[in-house]
């Protein structure tokens, strides 16, 4: 064939066009291509361009994955995260890790985005990376707290997307109780991307705190959010248990009461209500202590419109799926639960041990005793060394989207700038002297 | 501005290669570039298409012919007779048939649809390639493309190991 080489008919344009209609593993994918496709998918134009396609679901948006996230602390080295993809048949790492502020930590998944927050100081900024492309950036500062010097006060960092506006939002959720009974919930909100900068406030009462170790979740333009019935200072008097709802895109906030009774949980301890993604729904893991140990997966469907005032019937709202019994006296606590919509494999974490449980073939008729046999499969997990976190994620999607897009330019904070001034004035102090 | 018919008006296009083809403003307006051009009146007389030859830019007018939306005296005649289902049915076969063209003449289309900027026709251009990314080898899509693969055999290792996550 030498002498007559077949005319160049790919450019960069068409492969470009035909790109920017597949899903982002396929994009990953055609890399390997040529130089010529890898090129093309590096372009920071073609990466926007990309994830707005995405957003505009041009192409039949993609599954949700499931996404291994681990964080390694080491004395004498950053702290970092990597990720890894599980829900494939062949599990891979992703080829980045990014290093993450010390005292961080992984707060929620809003598509192809991850949301990390540090742990305990609410107006530390937070940081959003793109585990594809290992792209990293901070974003807007949190407001000032409202109360000064509330002890008590916790938060919680979200990022949320809704798919109506096609915006994305940073939602922080500052909790302080005002008496046993009741706690304030503040929200802060900042749409995140238009270079404003300004964050709504509004603050509301509920009659129970959230609870500490649940993070938001993210599910079809909604947050939510789980509440103990435990009051702050007599734990054993209890209110019954909530979910906050958030709606990214009007930022209104509804409180929906939880499947089962209160009377169900330990007494001693919060409810042991774990929320994650299903199939594009929000699921409930919750562990039943009274009159059986029980674990139940009950899934959730938003009423399609609010009523100002009204309490939601419960019954109508969530449908019980899976209803395992468990041996009370050697279970551990639920850690965390996810669910891979590829392998339709409900997952969830007892200390050590993992249960795997094949849903494929289960009936989706709903029923109220919806009684499974026991798990498919009981793994032992391998054990976790002491500097090392991981958590498995479920509702990812993998995108191009740069983190970037969504931070404002970089301006100053005030702590840094206080820094600058100060090494000024102190290179001028040691220069007189000399 | 030259009028056929009674309330139709004509667009010149003009290929680089010389050629000229005259249609109807609403079939040429298929075309979000061109439809801006008229909208933004710059286009009095003739519009040059760059980069597309008359082999190519006939072909593309022959889609936009074909999937004009049906309006007016004849339209309205045509959707008494056929159902819409029927109709769509019948743009179906046709494009089918439309696309059954080489590799080299449907790069070209893709280029011309995503410069004319005409929705259908791009879809309908890049779907077999995208059908044949998703659900093919590597070495099987080099062959479709008849793309070289032009790394050295250590950076293609290198760079199939760091997109291996997305290999299933």
């Amino acid at each position: 064939m030498r002498g007559q080489p077949a005319p160049p008919r790919e450019c960069a344009d068409t492969t470009r066009e035909i790109l920017l209609k597949l899903p982002t593993r396929d994009v990953t994918r055609c890399c390997c291509v040529s130089r010529l496709w890898r090129d093309v998918v590096a372009d920071p134009t073609f990466r926007r361009l990309h994830a707005e396609a995405e957003a505009e679901a041009d192409h039949v948006a993609a599954a949700p994955e499931a996404l291994l996230v681990t964080e390694t602390r080491e004395h004498g080295r950053s702290d970092e995260a990597s990720f890894s993809c599980i829900s494939s048949s062949k599990p891979a790492s992703m080829p980045h890790s990014i290093v993450i502020p010390s005292g961080y930590g992984l707060s929620n998944v809003c598509n192809g985005l991850l949301c990390f927050a540090h742990n305990t100081a609410p107006m530390a900024p937070v940081l959003i990376c793109n585990p594809v492309t290992g792209e990293t950036a901070t974003l807007p500062k949190p407001p000032p707290r409202w109360h000064k010097n509330d002890p008590t006060e916790y938060h919680h960092i979200a990022l949320g997307f809704s798919p109506s506006t096609k915006e994305y939002k940073l939602f922080r959720f500052s909790v302080s109780s005002n008496s046993d009974y009741e706690t304030v919930i503040q929200q802060s909100v900042c749409t995140l991307g238009g270079g404003r900068d300004r964050w709504r406030r509004q603050s509301y009462i509920s009659m129970c705190p959230l609870l500490h170790n649940s993070p938001p979740v993210l599910v079809d333009g909604k947050l939510y959010l789980m509440t103990s019935g435990r009051g702050h200072q007599q734990p054993r008097n209890r209110n019954s248990s909530e979910m906050l709802v958030v709606d990214v895109a009007t930022e209104e906030y509804h409180m929906h009461h939880l499947p089962v009774e209160d009377k169900g949980y330990y007494p001693d301890f919060d409810p042991q209500v774990k929320a994650f993604e299903m199939s594009g729904r929000l699921c409930l893991a919750v562990d039943i202590y009274h009159p059986h140990r029980k674990l139940q997966f009950w899934v959730f469907s938003p009423p399609a419109q609010y009523q100002r005032g009204e309490c939601d019937n419960k019954k109508l709202c969530w449908d019980l799926r899976h209803n395992f019994y468990t041996d009370g006296n050697r279970c551990s606590t639920l850690t965390s639960v996810c669910f891979d919509d590829g392998e339709k494999m409900l997952c969830f974490r007892r200390g050590d041990i993992l249960f795997k449980h094949d849903t494929r073939g289960c009936s989706l008729e709903l029923s109220p005793e919806a009684d499974c046999e026991q798990c498919h499969q009981r793994l032992e997990l391998p054990p976790t060394p002491s500097n090392c976190k991981w958590n498995v994620l479920g509702g990812y999607r993998p995108s191009l989207l740069s983190p970037l897009t969504l931070a404002t330019p970089l301006s100053l904070s005030y702590a840094e700038a206080e820094r600058q001034q100060f090494k000024h004035k102190l290179l001028l102090t040691l220069r007189r002297h000399e | 501005m030259a009028t056929r018919e009674a309330g139709k008006k004509m667009i010149m296009l003009k290929s680089p290669d010389g050629m000229e083809f005259e249609v109807e403003e609403a079939v040429a307006m298929e075309s979000q570039t061109i439809r801006k051009m008229i909208e933004d009146d710059c286009a009095d007389t003739a519009i040059l298409i760059p980069n597309i030859n008359s082999k190519i830019l006939s072909r593309v007018i022959e889609y936009c012919n074909k999937h004009v939306p049906t309006t007016g005296a004849t339209g309205a005649a045509a959707s008494d007779t056929v159902a819409p289902a029927a109709l769509a049915e019948d743009l179906k076969i046709w494009d089918a048939e439309f696309i059954k063209v080489n590799r080299a003449t449907r790069f070209d289309l893709i280029q011309a649809a995503s410069y004319l900027n005409i929705k259908g026709l791009l879809d309908l251009t890049s779907q077999t390639t995208i059908d044949t990314i998703s659900d093919n080898s590597l070495e099987e899509i080099r062959s479709f493309l008849s793309t070289k693969n032009d790394y050295l055999p250590e950076e293609e290792q290198t760079i199939r190991r760091e997109n291996q996550w997305a290999f299933q």
